[in-house]
């Protein structure tokens, strides 16, 4: 029930001239609706009216039930089109809001969140608010004006009759209630499996090459088949209750008609007195027109009953829809701006780590107690095994999660005083997982800044060997590539998002494990470029590549959330331990001989 | 690069053409949807019997009240019989109500059963289809467009399922109900049914005009979830870049496009309103004139003036429900179109007729002359040439795009060479069921992908019915076995979407878990330790050494230190083999491969040039080709 009032304030806020005029539009509609029972009794009545043969009073009446037709169909013109409009308007206001609130929602929601889900509830959840609004909240108002206009025209008519046609009102609206209930639960069932099944096909299509590489295509059918006849059986509950709920309620309707037929056929038979002499009838009670006025009148609650059970059902459905959509519109981001946040000016590049921990899950570390401090324009290097936090660190900086103890400042600066935009601003972070959108090569690399030319972004391409490669495709720039970077090597793919990353222009940035896919040869091309372009900026490098690491100012070892060493190449060599046991177990035993072998081929190539 | 800001999620070399807008009746898919329902024919005749029953009893209703009005109105006051009839007539209208109720829900009942399991065929056999699909459909087609099939137009179909099915009802009705009105007073029932030329020829021109605004409306809402879709997607780099206005601003245009075509197609639908609504009461005063006429002539009783209005009320009412479900049709069909056009696609590696079983393998490879391009237009390898022994460690190296992955990918069948040959023991892998062939191989993906279900069932994928101590050795060989320890439910620990609750570097590690517990006689990896550090790496080789014996391994790597070890080592230069030989071989050479090495640990060789694209082969990295 919050839900839907929810639903309703949604709607009041921006919204309510197009809702009255819809309002107006029922109630119009309505009026003119009670127009045409009436006339038609007063048809019958005319026709009866024994030895007079009025035949242009009946073209009188026939006239005017045109009219108050007519009438209501411009009415439900309006009716339908605001009911429609307005639900649309609505439903664009929800889709703006939401694709807005997971924008801003930070990494920790999006890590437990399945795209699928997201999607089905953009889609099938919005759509099921949609057709609340047009079915249940405008259209309701119909249903209402609908039943209590028949209610007192019916009971002005004939008392008794009245009552006897509305008997069956009660019963359905007991029967509405009950089954909302009952429904709503199992269109939840419906919703949950379905967003079950469709995670299942999304992973699957994503996961495609792990299927191939593994022939795992009847492995992935069996599992999907568990998922479908979930969904089949789940569909099948729904609408059976719906069937259920639907033949019941046409069943009191028609047999009201029954009712009418045999009650107030009675009713017409007491009160008909038969002038003998004159052989004129006269009625006392109920006349035939009346009684085929009521025939009609309960024709013209057809609609509202079979509307009833529709409604009851985008009722059932908008409860857990809105509820599934208020989740996420109401999620409050771990990581918030504060409301007295200032905007970061461009930073020098300070960076201190005082005192940090973090934990994902909040039972276990991934850092802790983390202390650091880099000066303006060092380079740092992070190195450990997997899982030891080197990316926890890295995407602290920016704000993607927030320390759960300690402070992290640039200049000084707590990054929790500042906008994320402002923050965001000055550090330029290529992440590890690396996500390519399907577009243009170009528009690719423009991502973070709309409005570069088309010298800058081959300016970025080149520091990151990629422009050479892009000059040789037919479509240079302009090449698509496809989902996730389709189309592209995994070295590639890489050099694309340092290139993305460059574009920004930030103070401070973070390579994390960038060039893992790209050759040692490429790498060297890729880093002297960047040395250019680096001077001054404090540069943040996750790499495995001891090559990569010799030039850094610090160098940190990370090892189970803590830093083990830290230190230069030559301080750290000097210290032994891990980093050492890292060096030893890379470089040292190629370094010599190779260097040696180098030289000597060399020799021999300049010889030729 | 004009359309930079726009446009995102919809930008397509798509194999799949989405069309739109279907017609109000397309037969080819009707009759293929009649074929899904073939084995559920009892279901189809319980939910026409039922059907028929409803509209029956429902056709007779007026009748039925035109009796009794007949038989009182004509009847005299304190006559039994004038009683006795009534009291019949209601007794009979409520047996007919009850059938009715009976027979209604019978049929809904039916055909609930009947299109839940068409369409729950229907998308099990879409997702068989797509298992058979070759790896080059899907460099074609977004995954988003693909569900966009599966989901949504089956969930179309399923809309029109529901209702569709009682419109050809409702269409039934309506013969049933002019027939009887002929049937009753043929001068009466003509002049009713006088009006249908008029509805008929508004509807036709109605449509006309509305088509381009509903396949507006359709095209507009594909492009809004596409939009939504890939933001969600890449989430992390909008928020790394800052992005969140420009992207807002993009999907604000698409949606307000979105809204404004649908504003417009709710005008249109709602036009039809007055016109039918009209017609309506235009027949209701053509029945109460000549009606009325026909009865002071005494051609007709005045019940069956009553029953007349009746059917004229429940004859448009059907017409209603038609006007609003017309463009569901149409969408109906375009979407059973779509879902056809999918299930058509013919699998571009399907295996041959005569494919046969690959035996079990020694692991013996062979490329013959084998060259390939993603298309036609580019060839990314030349002419390769390469023999693998069985149980010999080969390793791939060259620069990034040289083509490794490709050459990797091609062994494992995920596309067909486009010129020369691969055998695996003598046998072309043409010949070969895909099944026999990827049962024996494994591969460790450049990235790894991993689903959202226990670390466990992660590695059991590929064997399902392995033992947890089975699962447990690969993990430990790989090196995974402590940090999965480490987490709170240990092997049962629930994995995010993609394994995102994980390190890169543990991703990669549980990936080739998977690959090893597979116990494939062929193994490759594809960077599988890009992001370990060397020396978790180290001690993973050690053990691994145990697992790789026997098998042949192919193994791609970056950092050279990984794959000193192997027999062979191949060096791939712009899609060529430029070079192959042991380490110390290669290093001797002074070729690219002694280049790379020394670079390894950032000593860059003294004559050291841009290599990768020197067209001319005269750098110092260039080697001659063996
Ligand atoms: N699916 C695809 N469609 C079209 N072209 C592709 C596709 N995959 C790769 N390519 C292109 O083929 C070439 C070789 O790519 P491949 O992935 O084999 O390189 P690689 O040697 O594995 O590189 P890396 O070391 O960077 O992973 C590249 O130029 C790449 O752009
Ligand atoms: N989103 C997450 N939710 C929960 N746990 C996480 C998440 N990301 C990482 N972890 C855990 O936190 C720890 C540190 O992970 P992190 O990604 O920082 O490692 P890393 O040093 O970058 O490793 P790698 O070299 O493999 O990239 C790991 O144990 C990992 O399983
Ligand atoms: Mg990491």
């Amino acid at each position: 029930m919050p839900t839907i009032i929810r639903i309703i304030k949604l709607i009041l806020k921006k919204h309510k001239r197009r809702l009255a005029l819809g309002y107006i539009s029922v109630i119009g509609a309505a009026v003119t609706a009670l127009a045409v029972p009436y006339l038609i009794g007063e048809s019958i009545t005319n026709v009866l009216d024994s030895g007079e043969r009025d035949v242009s009073g009946l073209w009188t009446l026939a006239i005017a039930l045109l009219l108050a037709g007519t009438a209501r169909g411009l009415f439900s013109f309006g009716q339908t089109f605001f009911a429609e409009s307005t639900s649309q308007k609505v439903a664009y206001d929800i889709r703006n809001a939401f694709y807005n609130k997971l924008q801003h929602l930070s990494f920790a929601f999006h890590d437990k969140q399945n795209t699928g889900d997201l999607m089905s509830r953009a889609t099938a959840d919005v759509e099921g608010v949609r057709m609340f609004i047009n079915m249940g909240a405008v259209r309701f108002g119909f249903v209402v004006a609908m039943v209590i206009g028949i209610a007192v025209a019916m009971l002005l008519t004939d008392l008794k009759m009245g009552l006897v046609s509305l008997a069956f009102v009660p019963f359905m609206a007991w029967r509405a209630i009950t089954t909302s209930r009952i429904l709503r639960k199992r269109w939840m069932v419906v919703q949950v499996a379905t967003g079950e099944m469709v995670t299942t096909i999304q992973e699957n299509l994503s996961g495609m090459r792990v299927v191939k590489a593994f022939a795992a295509e009847d492995y992935e059918k069996s599992k999907f088949g568990v998922r479908a006849t979930a969904v089949r059986e789940a569909i099948y509950d729904a609408q059976k209750m719906w069937a259920k709920n639907f033949t019941v309620m046409n069943f009191a309707f028609l047999a009201a008609l029954g009712a009418i037929l045999w009650v107030g056929g009675q009713s017409v038979i007491d009160g008909r007195v038969i002038n003998e002499a004159t052989g004129a009838v006269v009625y006392n009670g109920l006349t035939p027109g009346e009684l085929t006025a009521f025939i009609f009148y309960m024709g013209l609650l057809t609609q509202p009953v079979r509307m009833m059970g529709f409604m009851v059902n985008s009722f059932s459905r908008a409860a857990s829809s809105g509820q599934r959509l208020f989740e996420i519109l109401d999620w409050e981001s771990p990581v918030d701006e504060k409301p007295d946040a200032v905007v970061m000016d461009r930073v020098k590049g300070k960076v201190v780590f005082d005192n940090v921990s973090l934990s994902y899950d909040g039972d276990n570390d991934a850092l802790s107690e983390i202390n650091v401090e880099v000066e303006t324009g060092q380079i740092v290097a992070l190195v450990g095994q997997p899982g030891s936090g080197k990316t926890t660190f890295a995407h602290l900086i920016p704000r993607f999660y927030d320390a759960t103890e300690g402070t992290i400042t640039i200049d000084g600066i707590d990054v929790r005083d500042v906008t994320l935009e402002s923050l965001r601003n000055n550090i330029g972070i290529v992440q590890q997982d690396v996500f390519i959108h399907t577009a243009s090569i170009g528009e690719n690399i423009a991502y973070g800044k709309g409005d570069a030319s088309d010298e800058e972004i081959r300016e970025v391409a080149s520091i990151a060997q990629l422009h050479e490669f892009i000059a040789g495709l037919p479509d240079q720039y302009d090449t698509v590539v496809g989902e996730r970077g389709g189309g592209l090597s995994g070295g590639q793919k890489q050099r694309l998002a340092i290139a993305r990353t460059l574009l920004m222009n930030p103070p401070v940035l973070i390579l994390d494990d960038s060039t893992s896919s790209v050759d040692a040869h490429t790498e060297h091309l890729v880093q002297e470029g960047l040395e250019e372009v680096m001077r001054g900026r404090t540069t943040f490098v996750v790499t495995n590549r001891l090559s990569a690491i010799r030039s850094a100012d610090i160098i940190l070892v990370f090892k189970d959330g803590n830093i083990d060493q830290r230190g230069t190449h030559e301080e750290l060599l000097a210290k032994g331990g891990e980093y050492l046991n890292l060096y030893e177990s890379q470089l040292k035993p190629m370094e010599e001989a190779a260097i040696q072998e180098v030289q000597q081929s060399s020799e021999k190539d300049g010889s030729d | 690069m004009t359309t930079r800001s726009g446009g995102y999620g919809h930008l397509g070399r798509s194999h799949l053409d989405d069309v739109l807008m279907g017609n109000l009746y397309d037969h080819g898919v009707v009759m293929r949807l009649v074929r899904y329902a073939l084995p559920y024919r009892f279901w189809a005749i319980i939910a026409f019997v039922g059907m028929m029953g409803h509209i029956l009893t429902m056709v007779a209703q007026p009748i039925i009240i035109a009796w009794g009005i007949n038989s009182f109105v004509l009847g005299v006051r304190g006559d039994s019989d004038a009683w006795g009839s009534l009291s019949l007539v209601g007794m009979i209208f409520l047996g007919n109500v009850f059938v009715n109720m009976v027979f209604n829900f019978l049929q809904y009942i039916a055909l609930a059963r009947l299109t839940v399991n068409v369409l729950h065929d229907l998308r099990t056999e879409m997702f068989a289809h797509l298992q058979s699909q070759a790896t080059s459909f899907y460099d074609r087609n977004e995954v988003g467009r693909i569900m966009s099939r599966i989901q949504n137009d089956v969930h179309q179909l399923q809309e029109f399922t529901d209702v569709g099915i009682t419109t050809v009802g409702d269409i039934l009705m309506l013969v049933f109900i002019g027939a009887t009105m002929i049937y009753l007073d043929p001068i009466l029932g003509l002049v009713t049914l006088s009006l249908i030329p008029l509805l008929i020829i508004t509807m036709i021109t109605w449509q006309k005009k509305s088509r381009p605004t509903f396949l507006g409306v359709r095209m507009a809402i594909s492009a809004v979830n596409g939009n939504l879709q890939e933001n969600v997607s890449g989430v992390r780099v909008t928020q790394s870049t800052n992005r969140q206005e420009v992207n807002l601003d993009n999907f604000d245009t698409l949606n307000k496009n979105h809204l404004d075509m649908t504003i417009h197609a709710s005008l249109l639908s709602a036009l039809l309103m007055p016109v039918v609504e009209t017609l309506t009461v235009l027949s209701m005063g053509l029945v109460v004139v000549v009606g009325g006429i026909r009865v002071f002539d005494g051609a007709l009783e005045v019940g069956f003036l009553v029953a007349f209005l009746i059917y004229v009320q429940r004859f448009f009412e059907p017409i209603r429900m038609l006007t609003q479900q017309y463009t569901m049709f149409q969408r109906a069909m375009a979407s059973g179109a779509r879902i056809f056009e999918l299930l058509d696609i013919k699998p571009e590696m399907n295996d041959k007729p005569d494919a046969i079983e690959l035996p079990l393998i020694k692991g013996d490879v062979v490329f013959d002359n084998v060259s390939f391009g993603y298309t036609p237009q580019e060839e990314v390898l030349h002419n390769i040439d390469l023999h693998i022994q069985p149980g010999q460690n080969v390793a791939l190296v060259g620069l990034t795009g040289a083509g490794k992955t490709s050459l990797v990918a091609l062994m494992h069948r995920f596309y067909d060479v486009t010129g020369g040959s691969i055998r695996i023991d003598g046998h072309d892998l043409r010949d070969v069921t895909r099944e026999s062939l990827s049962g024996q191989m494994s591969m460790v993906l450049q990235e790894p992908y991993l689903y959202s279900m226990s670390i466990k069932d992660n590695i059991k994928y590929r064997r399902v019915d392995a033992s947890d101590e089975a699962v447990e050795a690969a993990a430990t060989a790989v090196g995974a076995h402590g940090f999965i320890m480490d987490m709170d439910d240990g092997y049962d620990t629930m994995l995010q979407q993609r394994g995102s609750n994980l390190s890169m570097g543990q991703r990669q590690l549980i990936s080739f878990a998977r690959a090893v517990v597979a116990d494939p006689r062929i193994i490759v990896l594809d960077e599988a330790t890009a992001s370990i550090d060397s020396r978790t790496e180290k001690i993973i080789q050690e053990s691994l050494k145990a697992v790789l014996h026997g098998r042949t391994a192919v193994v791609i790597a970056h950092r050279l230190s990984t794959i000193t070890s192997a027999d062979v080592i191949v060096v791939l230069d712009q899609g060529r083999i430029i070079e192959t030989g042991p380490h110390e071989e290669l290093l001797a050479r002074g070729g690219l491969y002694a280049s790379l090495y020394a670079m390894n640990f950032g000593e860059p060789a003294p004559q050291f040039q841009n290599g990768s694209d020197d067209q001319n082969g005269t750098g110092g990295l260039r080697a001659p080709t063996i």
